[in-house]
Formats: C-alpha cells, structure tokens, sequence
C-alpha cells in the first residue's frame, strides 16, 4: 500500500533540487523529475511505496501545507521577536 | 589594509596541526572554520573566552566543536536557513545552550527550521533580529549587517558579520550571492584581514568590486570535498587568488583556524596541510580532461577524455551525477594520449578502457543532468552540463 509523504524544497541549484522530509532527511532530485516552475520554500506531496521509494514523477505541489507552514514560522518568529532587547548588546 | 604581507601569513606555511587547536594566546581572537563537510560552521572565540557560533553544518558538528574543546555558547548565528547552514542548529541549541540566538528572521518551510523554531520557543534563549547593531562578544565587536527585506532567494537575505578586534578584521557573508554584496556594499564595508567566501566559493558569491573594497588578505573556503555542487568554481577561485595573499579551504586544509591581534597580525592553523605528504597531485592544462555522457543511448555510459599529449593517471579520481551517483576509477587507472575511456553506468568487467559503475538502473537523466569528475585533492577537473 502506497502512501504519500510531504517534502520541502530547501533551494535548487543546478537545476537540482534539495528536498527536506518530515524527519529531516535530505534528498537531491533533478528539477526535471519534479513539477514545473518548482521554486524554494514549495512544499511537495510525494506517494511512497512500501519500500519508501519516492514517486518523484507523481509529486504535485500542496500549496496549503507550503502556506501552513509559512504562517506557523512567521508567527514563531513574531512571538521571538518580543523577545530582543532592541540596540546593541552585550553577550 | 596597507598590502603589506603580515608577518603572520609567513608563519602559516609551517603552523598547521593536526591536533586540537593549541591554546588561545592572551590578547588574541580565534576564528575557525569547521571542517563540516558540505556547509558552514564558523567558531568565534574571544580573547576572554566567550564563544559564538555562526552556523551549524548539515548535522550537528559534535566532532568539531568538541576538536576546539567547545562547552557552552554565548551565541549562536543562522545566517540564513537552508539546511547546509541550520541543519545542526536543533542539535547545537540542545547540547551547548546558548544565551543569545540570532537569524534573518524569514520563515522557511522545512521540517529543519521548524524543528529549530520549535526549540527556540520553548526555551529562554535571548532572541536578537539582524537589524544593523553591534554585539560585544568580550572585546570583540560583532557589527550585524541587517539582510535586504526582499529577496528572490533565502541566500540573498543571508545575515552579514564584521568581527572586529581592533586592526584585526573578518567579515562573514552566508551564501549572499552579487545581489546581496552589492547591499551590503552600499551599508558600507572597510577593508577586512578575513573573508569568507561567501556561498562557499560560488561563482555567484564574489565580484571585482567586493573584492576591491574588502580586500581581504585571506580568503577562506567553507566546502565539502566532492561536493555535489562543484564548489568551489575555479572563476571564483582565480578571482579570490588574484585578490588575496592565500587561499584556505576547509575540503583541503580541514579545520581553518585563524588567531588574530588587535595590530591586525595574525596566525594561521590548518588541520592538514593542503597536499598530504606522498599525495600524487597532477597539474592539468585547462580543458585539459572532457566528459560527456549520453543518456538516451540504449547502453548508457560516459566518456572521459584526455587531450593532453601524454598518459594521464586518474586512479582515484571520481565521477559524478547531479545526485551522487558516483563512480571512483581504480588506483592503477590511466588513460592515454589523445584519447578516452568510456564508464559504463551498468555491470560489467573493467578492462582498462571500459569501466562499469555497477548500477542497478539508469545513472544519467534524461531530462537533464550533469557530470562532474574531482580528482584525488577534490579538485573539479571536468564537467559536463546538458
């Protein structure tokens, strides 16, 4: 039974994309192999196998969990934030 | 930056060791620059003692950071996000429990910066923006070059460092490509002693013009040896070696640590010097070596080609997909004058001229790939793209 398992795109380089899975695991992928017009931060949905053998030609772009996850880092980041000081620092 | 050749650049023709780094003299602040692979770690240490870490490496950089007897951090710096820079943060932030973090402050996708996030939050770790401040890391003083807030890539909102001592400077970069230098050049940079090079010797992370105002005396290379992206670009190179007194790579030195004085002197460490003793080391013409693959011939394969007049030994040397599958000639492996060998990429019985990578499907993509040979120094000596 196959199952379908998201990966997040960390760059491209070299029309090579580095792809980040949820337990942060790291894998190179051709652009060619992937959806068009591919860019950094695009979250992918990928069926896997029972061997956990990516399907990189059926992986298609989830744009709700790509913007889930956006907004769950900026609110992070603002709460962060509050944190600062403000000015120059002394550690 | 007068020009003048400091008089610890001479000393660093013979102060390399292979031990943990010797102790900090009095007076003096200590750069290294982790040996980590394929990514950046970059260790500040005061001359009081106080530690920051700028980066942490794809995974966390226990070795290392334990090489230079490394306990608790003042500070730690993402640059930027990418895994390269961040995936050893959660692993940092864990074991050496900094009181102060800082980052660009743009959200990234991946479960290695949220993991990151996750920690942060539920810990009491001073949170600092990269605004334009300066930090006091003891007496020495850490000026944050605050990141464009709009960028077409997470490598050009990298956060920038000048490490001040005083005469003694270092300025760190992340991976900012020309777009990003250019604004850091219009915050206004001095000359520095230091230069990383940014995007780890990229072509895309130097230009004449940064080069003509930081003009560093050493320039130092983060990168991995046969890395996957060709770093660092030999363009790149020629510009840092024409610039610079002396060119430093952690794939060749190891671990790069640089002591400087607030004169402005300084003294250089490696952890191996650059070609081990008995190291076979080949100089090649340009273009001397070609590759080409064909991907859509019904026997895959790929042709290595010697233009050179005379026998060349490639035992060693390793060749290369866009995605590591890679294929390392046989240490008597030669191939003679004006002509080629050819790598099959299945099974089969090498013969001198006909190599077999043994792989159990397809190594070159169709669609698009490239083929990368790196000699026994990790030097890139052919590449092909299509």
């Amino acid at each position: 039974m196959s199952t379908e398992q998201h990966y997040a795109v960390d760059r491209i380089r070299h029309r090579t994309a580095l792809l980040v899975d949820d337990e942060q695991r790291q894998t190179l992928v051709p652009t060619s192999r992937l959806p068009r017009d591919l860019a950094e931060g695009q979250v992918l949905l990928v069926p896997v196998d029972e061997a956990g053998t990516a399907d990189w030609g059926r992986a298609r772009i989830d744009e709700a969990e790509g913007e889930r996850r956006r907004v769950q880092a900026e609110q992070a980041i603002e709460e962060l934030k509050r944190r600062d000081p403000g000015g120059d620092v002394e550690l | 930056m007068t020009g003048a050749w400091r008089a610890g650049v001479l000393l660093a023709a013979v102060a390399w060791a292979c031990s943990a780094a010797s102790p900090l003299q009095v007076g003096q602040v200590e750069l290294t620059f982790l040996d980590v692979g394929q990514g950046d770690a970059i260790l500040i240490r005061s001359p009081e003692g106080n530690l920051a870490l700028v980066d942490a490496g794809r995974a966390f950089p226990a070795e290392a950071l334990q090489r230079h007897g490394v306990g608790d951090l003042d500070l730690v710096v993402a640059t930027h996000p990418h895994a390269d820079h961040i995936g050893g943060m959660a692993g940092v932030l864990r074991a050496l429990t900094p009181r102060f973090y800082l980052d660009n402050g743009v959200p990234h996708t991946t479960s290695t910066y949220a993991f990151v996030m996750a920690y942060l939050q539920q810990s009491d770790i001073t949170y600092l923006q990269a605004t334009d401040r300066s930090l006091a890391l003891g007496s020495v003083t850490l000026r944050i070059l605050s990141p464009p807030a709009q960028a077409e890539s997470l490598n050009d909102q990298s956060v920038g460092i000048v490490v001040e001592y005083g005469e003694f400077r270092a300025l760190l970069t992340g991976d900012a490509e020309t777009t990003e230098l250019e604004h850091f050049l219009r915050l206004g940079l001095p000359d520095v002693t230091v230069l990383k090079a940014s995007h780890h010797g990229a072509r895309d992370g130097v230009s004449p013009e940064w080069l003509a105002t930081t003009r560093p005396e050493i320039v130092v290379v983060s990168c991995g040896r046969e890395n996957a992206y060709g770093h660092p670009d030999a363009e790149a190179l020629e510009l840092y070696q024409a610039a610079a007194q002396a060119v430093y790579r952690t794939d060749l030195h190891s671990d790069v640590t640089i002591r400087g004085a607030r004169d402005g002197s300084f003294r250089i460490e490696t952890g191996r010097p650059a070609a081990s003793a008995g190291e076979r080391t080949v100089r090649l013409a340009p273009g001397q070596v070609s590759v080409w693959v064909a991907p859509e011939d019904p026997v895959e394969r790929a042709v290595v080609r010697n233009h050179g007049a005379e026998s060349l030994a490639v035992g060693g040397w390793v060749l290369c997909d866009a995605v590591r599958h890679c294929f390392r000639f046989p240490d008597t492996a030669t191939i003679p004058p004006d002509d080629s060998v050819i790598v099959f990429s299945g099974a089969g019985t090498s013969d001198g001229r006909r190599y077999y990578m043994g792989a159990p499907q397809p190594v070159w993509n169709d669609g698009g790939d490239w083929a990368i040979i790196w000699d026994t120094r990790g030097q890139v000596v052919a590449r092909y793209e299509y």
